[in-house]
């Protein structure tokens, strides 16, 4: 039985597993809607489940810009939505007036409407509030040298870790997640598996620092390496990207809603958080990617109302989390839909490496 | 009823289908113009998507559209995190 | 086609005029030569319009200026601007927000109380702040970083792609053609005149080429034997995520050697320079760049502290020895004009594109054109203007 910790939410106390997220521990307490978009204001949920997307935005502590989806629960912290300005306006119902790039077409003879517009649409573009002065504390800065850096602690990061380690070099593994193992963690015996690598990286001497990033590779070579605490310029001899992959998106009509998501995700909230995603699952899946979500779900004893593929759905609704999807053959109630279109690798790193020096 | 390509800023494929007609047919214009790749997300959620669209409006080969440069940070960081240590510009 | 107006067809042969570079520049310029009745003006750009530091510069507006020179150049882009999105039938989203400098030291603000006193001398309208008034202004300011500031009402901010989309659609309804994605490798200068211009989609003749090319411009002016002393330098920008309007006029920090703004949408715009930078042509960023913006902005906008700052990039601009822009014919090389060496040449094309085509038309150097030609260059005739954000010459490494 594990620790249970609590944190408010609008006025409620929600509770949680040690260790789970903001994200999976609302969605246990019965929360789908975690945010409203930037411009039509549609209400979206977790989805990606991996801090990807930006559909779980929320605000912790007066913080905005949180991904409730791979923050892990403190105890303690105030947990609120962050809800547009003007929240009655209809900005989805009147998105025929203002398509994408609509401003640059209007008013271009009418300046001091314009002005009063900007402002005004300022207003509505309905963000969030920006966060107190020094809501964060300045970090600290070092500078450091490191035979290989790896970037990604899952299967492939932690083995590339402890192969360099033992063979003699300086190990640095920088991971995104709060918990290293990557989708080990997210496989129904992988969690054994993950925390036996992690010891070995530790017993090797390699460090390992969590809930951090690699910004990239400067122009003079150097990385930026964000962790909790602040900044690390690192120089690497050698870097291994282990980021793995991320799961394909699909655009379903209205496929935004909160209940829509993608395959990995569902499997993470499951499997990882222990928190069922739903009751009655329909997949929308390419070619048959949808196998290894399909066992799992069943295996929990959600049932799969259907496998459909991307091109027969009509629509997905909802209020606003999903209810029902719109097939060709007809309507399935269900309140989750799968996305499973396969996976793409998580290349942003290797790309900007890429870049030479004159490249747009 | 929408498909909405980019979450971050609720682009849709009508909007790049709109752009692609009005003459906005490059990835880097296109993500200018109608906001999508720009967002948080920095085009992780959106930009396959995105590109397959324009690949379908224009007629041209996927494979021939190169993704906007991928620039750092790879994922967004709060500015206080890297403003520590002696001041850089004396 | 990358953006409306765009040229459809392949170059033609021959061409009035050719202006090699499809940034901001290169395209009011196209525009205003064709309004002034140049027929048959091509622009040749190697990416897309705009690609350069057209799309990504701060975009901020001010014709506030301490020498006669600036200010008159800059004071008739800004009426400019004004105006332009009903010029050019494009909502250049221009905010006449302000444009405030700010004044973090007693020092910097002596520099602006000179400053307002010459802006006054040559009518330009601007106030000078106590830090009280700057404070009340912009309350999201660090008041202990607050000495007072400048501020011009009539400055502000616009979209800087929006402007070059609206440039290239109504130098095209003018007969401009725009071609993209060609790269001129040579230009042909025949008994010191020019006869030509090679690209890598063919050779076009042409009695008259601009050198509108930014960063690139003194690789394209060696083209035609043409030796700028110039030096090119990157510059590193950065936005964060979107919030809720705390900023309206656009900010430049005076000692600090940065400038921000908020754009429509939310997301806070920046950059800063440090005092010492090595020449560098570059499009990379780097992580002393990204930490100097970060310390600066958060220093003296706190609540930027816990704001995510989601992309980093660079641009590059070509340095003349006085900062100032180089405008005019050069001596050199007949029909070898140039239209380079700016800083700010995103907030100061629409006016010098209006001069720069009134010289080329009509034969004569408008006067406020005058002080800007290449010669200043060589008889030492540099242009003194103190009111500039960025690091000074001297101090280049």
């Amino acid at each position: 039985m594990s620790k249970r910790v609590a944190f408010t939410f609008e006025g409620r106390t929600v509770s949680a597993e040690e260790g789970q997220s903001i994200g999976a521990a609302l969605h246990a307490a019965g929360v789908r809607t975690l945010s409203w978009s930037s411009k039509y204001r549609r209400p979206r949920g977790l989805r990606c489940v991996r801090g990807v997307c930006p559909s779980c935005t929320v605000r912790v502590d007066g913080l905005p810009g949180v991904l409730a989806c791979t923050t892990p629960v403190r105890g303690g912290e105030v947990v609120e939505r962050i809800r547009p300005a003007v929240p009655w306006f209809p900005a989805d119902r009147l998105s025929r007036l203002a398509p994408a790039g609509f401003y640059y077409e209007h008013l271009a003879r009418q300046p001091r409407l314009w002005r009063r517009a900007e402002r005004l649409l300022a207003r509505l573009a309905g963000q969030a509030e920006p966060p107190a002065p020094n809501a964060v504390a300045t970090g600290g800065f070092q500078e450091r040298s490191v035979d290989l850096l790896v970037v990604g602690a899952g299967r492939t990061g932690l083995t590339a870790a402890i192969e360099g380690a033992r063979s003699g070099r300086s190990v640095l593994v920088v991971e995104r997640d709060y918990v290293a193992g990557g989708r080990l963690l997210s496989e129904p015996n992988g969690r054994e598996l993950a925390e036996r690598l992690v010891a070995e990286v530790r017993a090797t001497g390699a460090e390992v620092l969590l809930s951090a990033i690699d910004l990239g590779v400067d122009d003079d070579g150097v990385h930026g390496v964000v962790h909790p605490g602040g900044l690390i310029a690192l120089h690497a001899r050698d870097v291994r990207f282990a980021t793995g992959t991320y799961d394909r998106e699909i655009a379903l009509p209205d496929g935004d809603r909160p209940g829509v998501m993608l395959a990995s995700g569902v499997q993470r909230l499951l499997v990882r958080e222990r928190v069922r995603p739903g009751t009655r699952a329909v997949i929308v899946e390419v070619a048959r990617e949808g196998d290894p979500i399909a066992r799992l779900l069943a295996a929990a004893g959600i049932e799969v109302v259907a496998r459909c593929a991307p091109g027969e759905v009509r629509s997905i609704r909802g209020r606003p989390a999903v209810t029902a999807i719109q097939l060709a053959r007809g309507r399935l109630r269900c309140d989750l839909v799968v996305v499973a279109a396969g996976s793409r690798p998580a290349d942003e790193l290797v790309r900007q490496a890429d870049l030479t020096k004159r490249a747009v | 009823m929408k498909r909405i390509l980019c979450l971050c800023h609720d682009v849709t494929d009508a909007d790049i289908a709109r752009a692609v007609r009005l003459g906005y047919d490059h990835p880097e214009t296109i993500k200018r113009f109608t906001g999508a790749l720009m967002g948080p997300c920095q085009g992780r959620s959106c930009a396959e998507l995105v590109l397959d669209a324009i690949a379908r409006e224009t007629g041209v080969d996927p494979a021939m559209l190169r993704t906007p440069t991928s620039r750092p940070p790879s994922f967004p960081v709060r500015m206080a995190l890297l403003a520590g240590g002696e001041r850089v510009d004396r | 086609m990358a953006v409306p107006g765009i040229a459809r067809g392949p170059l033609r042969p021959r061409y009035d005029a050719v202006i090699i570079g499809g940034g901001l520049q290169g395209v009011a310029l196209a525009y205003e030569l064709a309004r002034k009745g140049m027929r048959d003006v091509c622009v040749v750009e190697a990416s897309y319009p705009g690609a350069g530091a057209s799309g990504r510069n701060g975009e901020l507006i001010r014709s506030a200026f301490s020498s006669p020179e600036w200010a008159t150049l800059f004071e008739i882009s800004l009426r400019k601007w004004h105006t332009l999105s009903a010029e050019l039938d494009v909502n250049v989203l221009f905010t006449p927000a302000g444009y405030l400098v700010l004044a973090s030291t007693e020092a910097d603000f002596r520099r602006c109380r000179l400053a307002a006193e010459r802006h006054r001398q040559l009518g330009i309208r601007t106030d000078l702040l106590d830090a009280r008034s700057v404070c009340q202004a912009v309350p999201a300011l660090n008041p202990d970083r607050v000495a007072g500031g400048l501020f011009q009402r009539d400055g502000g901010f616009a979209h800087h792609d929006a402007v070059v989309w609206g440039y290239v659609r109504a130098a095209a309804w003018q007969g401009v053609e725009v071609h993209p994605f060609t790269t001129v490798t040579g230009i042909r200068v025949e008994g010191g005149r020019v006869t030509g211009v090679e690209t890598t989609c063919g050779t076009i003749s042409t009695p008259m080429v601009v050198d509108a090319a930014g960063g690139q411009a003194r690789e394209v002016a060696a083209l035609a034997g043409v030796a700028l002393p110039t030096r090119t330098l990157r510059l590193e920008a950065f936005v964060t995520e979107a919030l809720r309007p705390f900023l309206r006029p656009g900010v430049a920090l005076l000692s600090l050697l940065g400038y921000c703004h908020q754009t429509t949408r939310g997301e806070f715009v920046g950059g800063t320079e440090q005092r010492i930078m090595e020449p560098e042509d570059s499009l990379r960023t780097t992580l002393v760049g990204l930490r100097d913006a970060c310390q600066k902005f958060v220093d003296v906008f706190p609540l930027l502290a816990g704001v995510r700052l989601i992309r980093q990039w660079a641009g590059v601009v070509d340095l003349t020895p006085d900062l100032a822009p180089v405008l005019g014919p050069a001596p050199e090389v007949e029909g070898f004009w140039l239209d380079c060496g700016w800083i700010y040449g995103f907030m100061g094309a629409p006016g010098a594109a209006l001069l720069l085509a009134r010289a080329i038309v009509d034969g004569r150097m408008p006067a406020p054109l005058a002080p800007f030609t290449v010669e200043r260059l060589y008889t030492g005739r540099l242009i003194k203007e103190a009111s500039l954000v960025v690091a000074s010459p001297e101090s280049a490494a």
